[in-house]
């Protein structure tokens, strides 16, 4: 996986749980600090060592803490410009979650070595989508899910996300949007 | 036709055979703003072909492009294409920004939907985004690098108790004075009664001394004065562009005297001197030189210092004068 991943980790842990939590996660993956270098690779055992060491450290689910995860991913300041990058998928939540189907696609652009489950949308009725993603990372799907709560929240879109079983290496995370204009979205200037 | 162009093509204008902007497409319309019944070649100045000056230079070039500048906006520039429409007896143009549409979308508060789903632009921005992120990222792996193999070359190049230079650094400096012809003198320094402080004391009293050694070093020389330790007892300091015979020895003795100041570790004296030698080396234009000479002329000023009663300075030319 490449370290940019760990890295997100780590700023997640370092911002919602503070350095020490973070020393005391590192201890418990037997990771050294400057093992964390957002541009290079690392094994995918790294990134679960993690995983595994802030779940006792926090002593939280590990489903609810890779939710965090994800909204943290996309949450200003520190996730200003993945959310940005994002918000380019559709001018609405709705366009958006249809572009999830490129997500792939779109960080092969900016990261081509950030080598992401794939993902594919199909839209059951106007108010329904399911997103299926591959089970090839362990939580993606959990990570995901708070993600895209977080980017409906920036639309100003209320939805609800449900996470479905294990079913044939696949997850299906099912999307219900309860009401396009429920609140006044962040503004997403296009110039930056 | 119009209305389809509305949606297909929203930067769209249509401009009739006697030169008046008719129809602006939504989005072209919020960067031109009000202008239905103005001269088009009074909104837009026409840089290429170079030879549009009037309406009838259009038809000239119907079928082909053009370009553009807004003449409110003078940096803002857009290229179209230009078609005569017999049946709307108008042409028909389709202006985009080319290159600089990032910054003409902040000029004029351009969103997703000012861009038809087909069109690239937000694909453009993405990646112009996503390729700076990914940079600066690279960027900074490069700075940290960069930080951390200046840091291992300066280990390398120094000696870790005194952090003083070492025998390596020694050599670059030589290698880098010799070549560029530069003038220079070169004070070696063996310590008297150090051997005694380590055996009786310990090493520990002994790195004492040393660190006491390298702080009088620092203190009385300049700061591009190279201070080595060549190992052991002994150091070396260059002096890049100081030959004065007179300050060379006050220096020299400075040294001693700091040297000699009393070190107290654990309770206990530790009190050594120096026998200091100085060779010159004054270049002459287009002279070369190897520096082993020099470094075994410099060493026998220091043999010479010690032969006299240690705790002195010598000079080579006294060691020559001695000899010759």
């Amino acid at each position: 996986m490449l370290g940019v991943v760990n890295k997100a980790i780590e700023q997640f842990v370092r911002t919602t749980y503070g350095d020490r939590v973070w020393q005391k996660t590192t201890q418990l993956a037997q990771v050294a600090d400057s093992d964390i270098e957002p541009m290079l690779m690392y094994s995918d055992e790294l990134t679960y060592q993690l995983v595994d060491g802030l779940i006792i450290s926090t002593g939280k689910q590990r489903q609810d803490i890779l939710d965090d995860l994800g909204t943290f991913l996309v949450t200003p300041p520190h996730g200003r410009m993945v959310r940005r990058l994002l918000r380019f998928g559709g001018a609405t939540f709705e366009e958006f979650l249809g572009s999830m189907a490129d997500l792939n696609d779109r960080v092969a652009l900016a990261l081509p070595d950030l080598d992401l489950p794939s993902i594919s949308i199909d839209v059951r009725a106007t108010d329904r989508v399911v997103i299926t993603v591959e089970n090839r990372i362990q939580g993606f799907a959990n990570v995901l899910q708070g993600l895209l709560r977080a980017m409906a929240d920036d639309y100003g879109t209320l939805v609800f996300i449900d996470l479905g079983q294990i079913i044939d290496g696949a997850v299906e995370l099912e999307v219900i949007l309860i009401e396009q204009n429920f609140a006044q979205g962040a503004e997403f200037n296009l110039a930056g | 036709m119009s209305d389809v162009l509305d949606v297909f093509c929203p930067f769209y204008m249509r401009v009739n055979a006697s030169g008046q902007i008719t129809r602006l497409g939504p989005s072209l319309a919020k960067v031109l703003g009000p202008v239905v019944g103005a001269e088009f070649l009074q909104i837009c100045g026409v840089t290429r072909p170079a030879d549009i000056k009037t309406v009838s230079d259009l038809a000239e070039h119907a079928g082909g492009k053009i370009s553009f500048y807004l003449r409110d906006h003078p940096d803002i520039r857009m290229k179209s294409l230009i078609c005569f429409d017999q049946e709307l007896d108008a042409y028909v143009l389709n202006p985009s920004f080319g290159i600089g549409v990032q910054s003409a979308i902040g000029r004029f508060g351009l969103t997703m939907t000012d861009f038809t789903t087909t069109d690239m632009v937000p694909e453009l921005l993405y990646l112009i985004e996503a390729n700076q992120a990914a940079m600066q990222a690279s960027k900074r792996l490069t700075i940290r690098l960069q930080g951390a193999k200046a840091v291992a070359e300066e280990q390398a190049h120094s000696d870790t108790l005194t952090g003083l230079k070492n025998r390596r650094a020694l050599e670059l400096a030589l290698d880098h004075l010799c070549a560029h012809g530069q003038s220079f003198s070169m004070l070696q320094m063996d310590l008297d009664r150090f051997k005694a402080v380590n055996d009786t004391l310990g090493h520990a009293a002994g790195d004492a001394v040393l660190l006491h050694v390298a702080k009088v070093m620092r203190r009385e020389t300049r700061q591009c004065d190279i201070l080595i330790r060549l190992g052991g007892d002994e150091f070396l300091i260059i002096l890049p562009d100081l030959i004065d015979d007179k300050r060379l020895s006050q220096l020299g003795r400075a040294l001693i005297r700091g040297i000699e100041a009393p070190v107290f570790f654990d309770g206990n004296l530790c009190q050594v001197s120096a026998s200091v030698g100085i060779m010159t080396y004054v270049s002459e234009p287009g002279s070369q030189t190897g520096y082993d000479d020099l470094l075994i002329q410099v060493d026998q000023a220091v043999y010479a210092a010690k032969n006299a009663g240690r705790g002195c300075v010598r000079f080579v030319s006294d060691v020559c004068s001695t000899i010759c």
